[in-house]
């Protein structure tokens, strides 16, 4: 079943092509900018391209961090993109001393030295990992996905780990579950085909 | 490997409007204003050269705004002598700037990917610089994009080799010598790791 979503728009970053995924999908879904909208929805999801000290400072401007904060509280299932999934820790090293939504315990860590390219840009496979208790599948996460990131998730649980990306090496978080929480480091709405199939699927299991 | 497809400014609004693929958008960026304004309009990252050479503060203040990975510097190199000078203007001007001493500051001043176009290069259909892409990959970790040039299908495995993340293409796909898929079917034969076509 496909649910309504509610898309968190914190004023900055990429909603546009956000919401041409969802009309593609035909997925229903309202926009909230004040935090009100967010507890009308069975998903909530917050997009990101931007920097993290900029998207928290907006998120706290707009009352919505302490809405998002409450609804985890609730239980409403959050699905976060890129920027919109690191938000969900507590701490990022590219806003040092800024305090994530602190609802996936953990840091967002530098990619730097130890990985061979730093950003990492462009498509690449994901590798699922089978201990995982997510219910995402391996198979939603087939085919290539879109990443343009600098920093990269680092739960403190590594079994909340569902899929891992290589950079140079570097094996980090691509996607990240934890209870009603999905983090997703790549861009689902800007990766083809392979990256709707999965956005769909995603939205659809964290509705169950 | 990445395959890039340049395409002209006018055409974007509308590409973006049934694809749901990535977009690098450059052209007459002159402030964080106008980066902004082309992020909110569907850009994925937007691509900067002319007013960064002239103002580098502006990558930084780019990349505080919407995030490093999203700050794509255009570096357009001419060689003179020994040496690859910075161009400005779509390679009309010249700066005192070296470009391999250029490739190195960047990822520091806060850039995410660079875009290096050999001016010398481009429209010649007679291979990519390979000489200059192999300098800018030792001195920088960024993904570097190589543009201008290819003309052969084994252009695109040695840009590969020489150390470009991915390549730009306009020539030879405008002029149906290669498509994507042929491109693609090259790189994949030889090791290279290139998404499928579609």
């Amino acid at each position: 079943m496909i649910s309504e979503i509610v898309v968190c728009d914190y004023g900055i970053g990429n909603l546009f092509n956000v919401y041409r995924a969802l009309e593609y999908l035909q997925i229903n879904f309202k926009v909230d900018v004040d935090g009100t909208k967010l507890g009308d929805s069975q998903v909530i999801l917050i997009p990101g391209v931007a920097a993290f000290g900029e998207g928290i400072s907006n998120l706290k401007h707009s009352k919505q961090f302490q809405s998002l904060q409450e609804r985890d509280k609730a239980g409403t299932p959050i699905v976060g993109l890129c920027l919109g999934a690191q938000m969900l820790f507590s701490s990022s090293k590219e806003a040092p001393g800024i305090e994530g939504l602190d609802l996936i315990k953990g840091s967002v860590e530098t990619l730097n030295s130890s990985s061979g390219q730093a950003p990492h840009q462009g498509w690449a496979e994901v590798s699922y990992r089978n201990d995982t208790n997510s219910q995402l599948s391996s198979e939603s996460l087939g085919g290539y996905f879109f990443f343009s990131h600098g920093y990269y998730m680092a739960p403190k649980s590594s079994s909340q780990v569902v899929a891992t990306v290589e950079i140079g090496g570097l094996e980090v978080p691509a996607v990240v579950a934890h209870e009603n929480k999905l983090g997703i480091q790549f861009h689902p709405e800007r990766s083809g085909r392979s990256g709707l199939k999965f956005l769909k699927f995603a939205i659809d299991t964290s509705s169950k | 490997m990445r395959l890039v497809i340049r395409t002209l400014l006018q055409a974007y609004t509308g590409l973006t409007a049934f694809e749901i693929l990535p977009l690098t958008v450059g052209g007459g960026i002159r402030s964080v204003e106008d980066g902004r304004k082309l992020l909110q309009s569907g850009a994925d990252k937007i691509c900067v050269n002319t007013a960064t050479v002239l103002n580098p503060v502006l990558i930084s203040e780019m990349a505080e705004a919407f995030g490093q990975q999203a700050v794509v510097i255009g570096i357009e190199a001419k060689k003179f002598g020994k040496n690859w000078i910075a161009m400005t203007h779509n390679g009309r001007e010249r700066t005192e700037l070296d470009v391999i001493e250029l490739a190195s500051k960047l990822m520091g001043l806060g850039a995410g990917e660079i875009f290096l176009t050999s001016i010398d290069a481009e429209g010649t259909q007679k291979g990519f610089d390979v000489e200059l892409i192999k300098q800018v990959r030792s001195v920088t970790k960024l993904s570097v994009i190589a543009h201008g040039g290819m003309g052969s299908l084994n252009d695109a495995l040695e840009a590969h080799h020489a150390g470009a993340d991915g390549i730009a293409i306009a020539s030879v796909l405008h002029w149906d010598k290669f498509s994507l898929a042929n491109i693609k079917a090259h790189l994949s034969s030889h090791g290279v790791h290139v998404r499928e076509t579609i």
